[in-house]
């Protein structure tokens, strides 16, 4: 009964940790990379980032952000190039410290929304030698990321609906703007006609019969 | 961290494994930022209202040099600008709030006292809504243990599922509107555009030719 108990608080404390979840935004300027470490080898680290828009002008202004996964041994298990938001998912080789980096290849700062997510199934291989495996702390681990892989989708939903949202608000703006300057402009323009006219026709000479 | 309490007394053996196990898996729960000497590192993210949220920042110990001073300062501000969290000087601390505006809330790092040359790493844990509970005063004040407290998390996190995609669908509606409304918006300004493109020229002409009759060429 003993060693049941004890299984018990062990199997507490591995599930207790396996909700490592960080969303957070940053600025890229150049280069940011954020540090994350993962227990386990054969982990699945999970997550997606959105670049939120600050105001581009033309959307060729900005082909998007690289982002790179580099393992604690140095090699790059995953490169995504110029692109604006992305999910990635890939099982980790060995333990160890990740570096999640994002680089903005243009001199305009974009602000990142990113989430990572990583997750771990108990397995034979983590326990010592005379205990067992529970079958219901298995399930429930199943279960615990099958929920964290709903709320990352919601994570993204999120984040891709702030930028949206963005784009909504720049273009609302832009439609009062350029139409109001266009009828300023208009007006000016003509009025700017007719005072040419005018002028052309009060100092030529030859056109004024008194 | 999670503790969780068995009913029967343990023996010393099983209380150190306990203890090692706790001390490795305490360093490992957060992402780690650099911060550059010079400038600030900020992070935040976009927090609706009535959210908790709990955070806490390490400055980490890189090699064997134990005896880093390096410092760095703090800042949290909510999104009309209040002063949530400030602290300058220090080498870890820790906040807590709940958030009473929705926006984009803040956090901002810069490095104070640099005892070694190149960038400091701070350990970040930061956690909102489900993530933030405290599911110790949980199990304590419901006495649940065990599968019963995995099974009530789970139920917590499928309620802030449940919470966050209501949250998403009134984001929708609200962009949804603003997207008719400026539809809208583009159709009568283009024909506005129109009728004053109409009017100006007919005020032009008019009046070039009352110009014309008052100099006696027309």
């Amino acid at each position: 009964m003993r060693g049941a108990n004890v299984w018990t608080v062990f199997m507490c404390l591995m599930l207790s940790f396996f909700a490592r979840i960080q969303s957070l935004s940053v600025t890229v300027n150049d280069v940011e990379c954020v540090y994350e470490y993962v227990l386990y080898e054969g982990d699945t680290v999970s997550g997606n980032f959105v670049v939120v828009d600050h105001d581009i002008f033309w959307s060729s202004d900005h082909p998007g952000i690289d982002f790179t996964v580099t393992t604690p041994a140095g090699n790059t298990v995953q490169n995504i190039k110029g692109t604006s938001g992305d999910k990635f998912s890939f099982k980790a080789p060995t333990h160890g410290m990740y570096k999640f980096c994002f680089h903005n290849p243009y001199s305009t700062p974009e602000t990142v929304s990113f989430y990572i997510h990583v997750g771990h199934i108990p397995s034979e291989h983590d326990l010592a030698k005379d205990e067992h495996l529970d079958p219901v702390n298995v399930k429930i681990a199943e279960l615990r990321e099958a929920l964290e892989s709903v709320t990352a989708e919601q994570k993204y939903l999120k984040a891709r609906d702030a930028r949206h949202r963005h784009t909504n608000e720049s273009t609302r703006k832009r439609v009062i703007f350029y139409t109001v300057g266009e009828y300023l402009l208009l007006a000016a323009v003509s009025a700017l006609q007719v005072i040419y006219i005018r002028r052309l026709f009060s100092k030529s000479v030859a056109y004024n019969r008194v | 961290m999670f503790m969780c309490t068995g009913k029967r007394v343990m023996s010393l053996p099983m209380l150190l494994l306990l203890l090692l196990f706790i001390c490795f898996f305490s360093t490992s729960r957060a992402i780690w930022i650099t911060l550059p000497p010079t400038g600030t590192k900020c992070v935040s993210e976009e927090i609706h209202n009535n959210v908790v949220v709990l955070a806490e920042y390490v400055v980490v110990a890189t090699g064997g040099d134990q005896s880093h001073n390096s410092t760095i300062s703090v800042k949290v501000t909510s999104p009309y600008g209040n002063s949530l969290h400030h602290l300058e000087n220090t080498s870890s601390g820790n906040f807590a709030f709940t958030s009473r505006e929705s926006g984009n809330y803040l956090a901002c790092f810069w490095v104070t006292h640099n005892d070694r040359d190149g960038d400091i790493s701070v350990n970040l844990d930061w956690k909102t809504g489900i993530a933030a509970k405290d599911w110790d005063t949980v199990a304590r004040k419901e006495k649940i243990e065990g599968v019963e407290l995995e099974l009530r998390k789970l139920e917590g996190s499928v309620e802030s599922i449940h919470e966050n995609l209501i949250y998403l669908r009134g984001r929708e509606a609200e962009m949804r509107n603003v997207n008719e409304s400026t539809n809208s918006r583009v159709a009568w300004f283009s024909i506005m555009s129109l009728g004053i493109c109409i009017t100006v020229s007919v005020l032009q002409l008019w009046h070039l030719k009352r110009y014309f009759h008052k100099k006696k060429l027309i």
